[in-house]
Formats: structure tokens, sequence, C-alpha cells
């Protein structure tokens, strides 16, 4: 085996390291879409549950915070929110971004929890976040699974074209 | 199944779809939820003031026994759960129920704290702290108002009975309307609202899933078929026309399956050729 043999068969082997290193991380960037779900998931149940964890707003706190929006805007907001935030995902997917999902969401939808508590009306509402926060990062990781997936498909098809290779030059080589 | 067009088309355009269209349902019942609660609370507001108007000429007079009628009368009225007359130091002078009076309020509970929060009472209460919603020892949800009895000049100067200038608040007319009016209505809108979602979900993704089908998803299927077969069929024919760019798609891989077996015959013709060619030069 000539050097320039041996210093190609390394470089394959580094290729082939560096696939498999891509399909790992490909994997674990398809599941984190449903991390995030679960994170939302046990996010709400919390909030559902804060009634019976968390001690009521004493009238102090309350006037410290000052008064707090009417439940109709935040509802407004909530609406808006939700229409750009699934049009935004929507472009994504026409546009095969590979932007990661964002757990920047997790934190809009924990301050309408928030404002809905200190408006007093979050009972009324929780199933309202609840849905949105669903949808939005359903459909987040939806986008993020099939393109990762597609992005895996073509990484094994690259791997088995370079194993191929790789074994065919070992036969030529014996 | 998740990797076949279709899926991949429908799935994100049902899912935003859905996703939106409960997320505006739910907040709309909320906010009409929070409409009717907030009117029918105003229409209890109106009723204790009316109570407390009722009333005013028998408290002048202190006419214990005029009051007590109007308050028994005005309790027994379908939907009234309690009607009840306290005064300044917490003690139900008046109630339907004839066994409350004498009682002594817990300044503590819902519908009291609103004023008595801090160190001194407050004389005045905003609307929406007068209004309370619980549910009673019966089970029966609640929508209570109190109504405040302000000192007037003709309280503290009537020489039958007479109360300090200083008390701004006489004593307090707590009536609790039962909500089972209300709660049947909200969930009559809610089962409407809920079979209106239903339909627009069933029309809008079915209709897109149909379009699609139509148009996209079977045309395609034919294509796949068609150029899966190594020999051109009469199948082809039935994608020649009426399905848009995927028919120019199906006449452009007709036509380059036909040049390319053009092709293939012109060259066996010119190896047969060759060959005749060749076997004549040899003889």
């Amino acid at each position: 085996m000539t050097n320039q043999e041996t210093s190609r068969e390394l470089t394959q082997i580094d290729q082939r390291a560096a696939l498999l290193e891509s399909i790992r991380r490909l994997h674990a960037r398809s599941h984190r879409g449903m991390w995030t779900i679960a994170a939302f998931a046990f996010t709400s149940v919390l909030v559902m549950l804060g009634d019976r964890i968390l001690p009521p707003l004493t009238p102090e706190v309350k006037k410290m915070l000052g008064t707090p929006p009417t439940s109709n805007m935040i509802s407004a907001l909530l609406i808006v929110y939700a229409f750009s935030a699934i049009l935004l995902v929507l472009g994504r997917i026409t546009n095969a971004s590979p932007k990661t999902v964002s757990f920047s969401h997790i934190g809009y939808l924990v301050c309408f929890y928030a404002f809905y508590y200190l408006s007093g009306v979050l009972s009324e509402n929780f199933w309202a976040v609840l849905a949105t926060g669903m949808t939005i990062l359903c459909l987040e990781s939806y986008h993020i699974w099939t393109l990762s997936m597609a992005k895996i498909r073509e990484e094994e098809e690259t791997l088995a074209l370079l194993e191929r290779r790789m074994g065919l030059e070992r036969g030529h080589n014996r | 199944m998740f990797q076949s067009i279709a899926t991949r088309s429908i799935i994100p355009v049902g899912l935003a779809v859905t996703g939106f269209v409960a997320i505006c349902c739910l907040s709309l019942y909320s906010i009409m939820k929070q409409d009717m609660i907030d009117e029918a609370a105003q229409s209890g507001r109106n009723i204790a003031n009316t109570v407390v108007l009722s009333t005013r000429y028998a408290m002048l007079h202190n006419d214990r026994q005029h009051l007590g009628n109007i308050i028994a009368n005005i309790g027994q009225q379908q939907g009234v759960e309690h009607l009840r007359v306290f005064n300044h130091e917490g003690l139900i002078s008046f109630s339907r129920n004839t066994s409350e009076t004498g009682q002594q309020i817990n300044k503590n509970t819902e519908g009291c704290s609103g004023c008595h929060s801090g160190l001194k009472p407050a004389a005045l209460l905003a609307a929406e702290k007068q209004t309370r919603r619980f549910k009673n020892e019966r089970g029966v949800e609640v929508l209570a108002m109190s109504q405040p009895i302000y000192n007037e000049p003709s309280c503290s100067t009537t020489a039958c009975h007479y109360h300090s200038q200083n008390n701004r608040v006489l004593g307090m007319l707590d009536i609790g309307l039962d909500q089972g009016p209300l709660q049947n209505s909200l969930a009559l809108m809610r089962y409407r609202m809920i079979i209106f979602t239903l339909m627009i979900l069933v029309l809008t993704v079915g209709g897109v899933a149909a379009l699609l089908n139509r148009s996209f998803f079977i045309p395609l299927k034919k294509l796949v078929d068609i150029t899966s077969v190594s020999v051109l069929s009469d199948a082809e024919k039935e994608l020649e026309s009426g399905f848009g760019e995927v028919s120019l798609l199906a006449q452009n891989y007709h036509s380059l399956v036909v040049r390319l077996n053009d092709a293939k015959e012109a060259l066996a013709r010119c190896h047969s050729c060759n060959k005749t060619k060749a076997d004549t030069e040899n003889t």
C-alpha cells in the first residue's frame, strides 16, 4: 500500500466518522422538539396546580404590581401572537429553514399565564394558552423532525456510498 | 407514512388550522363568558341598589317589621339564594333566612375583605370588588353583590334613632343570585361553539385535502405508476391533458422516452449496418 493510498483511506475513515457524528447530531436535533413540548407540558401542569402550590397574592403585592391588563386585551394579544407565530413556522416550512425549535416560546407562553393569573382569569383562559403553545410547538417540532429526517437520509446515502467505495478499494488492494 | 407528499402537505395545514381555530374559539368563549358574567354582575348590582332604595323609607323610620317583610318578600323571588342586611359591626340584622339573624359576619371572608383588608376599612369600594362568585353549602354557584348603605344627613339627624355623623357606612346589603341559568346559557354556547368549530375544521382540512388529492396526488400517483413501468402503455394517455403541470411533466417524460427509444433503435440499426458492412468486406 502506497503512502497516497494510506492517506486516502484515512481521509475516508475521517469522512465516515464525520458522517456518523452528523447523523447522531441530526437524530438528537430531530428529538429536540419533543423535549420542548415536554417542557411546556410540565410548565402547564405546574401552572394548573398553581392555585394549590402558590399562596394567593396579597393586596399589598397586587397594589405594588398595579392595575393588571384586562383579560380581553390579553386574549387579543394571545390571538395576534398565535397568528404571527404560526405564520412564521409555516414560512420556515416553505423555505425549509433549518432554524431549530426555540425555547423562547415557552417564555412568552409563561408570560401569558402570568398575565392571566394577575388579572384573576387564569382558569378561564388556561386552555387557550395551552392550545396556543401546543400548536406552535407541534408545528415547529414537526418541521424540524421532517427536515432532520430528510438530512439523515441524505447523510445515510452518502455514508453507504462511502462504505461501498471503501470496501471496493480494500478488495482492489487485496 | 410520514415521508409521502400527501402526509407532509396535509399535516402542517391541518395542525395550523385546527390549532388556530381552537385558540380563537377558546379565547372567544372566555371573552363572551366574562362579558356575560360582567353583565349578570351589573344587573345584580342594580337589584341590590333597588333593594337598598326600597328599604330606605323603612330604615329612616326605623320600621323593623316593614324592613323584615321587604327582605323576606324579595328573598323569596326565584333565583335569589341569599339576601341579608348587616349593620356596621357585622351583625346580621335582617335575612331571608331568619336563622341567620343576629349572627356575626367574619370580616376576613371574601366579600368583606375588599374593604376590611387594611388597618382602616375603606369607605368606597370599586364596582367589581363588590362582586364575588362562590359555591354555597347546597353546591349552587352564586354571584353575590355587597351594596354599602351609606350614611346620609337624614340618617344622622332624625329624632327616632341616631347614627353618628362620623360613620360613613351604616351597614351592608348582601344579595346572592343563582348562576344556574347563566351556567346553562354558557354550556349551550360551549356546545354550539364546539359543533361550529368541528364543522369549520372538517370543511377547511377536508376541503384542502380533497383539492390537493384531486389536482395533485391522483395525477402524481398516475405519473409514478407510468414512470415505474419500463414499457410505455396506454396509461400514459390518461395524463396527456387536464392535470396542468403534471400533464406537462408526463408529456415531457413521454417525449424523452420516445427519443431514447428512437436513439436506441438508430444505434441498433447502426450496429447491424456496420456488422453487415464488415461481413461484406471480409467476404
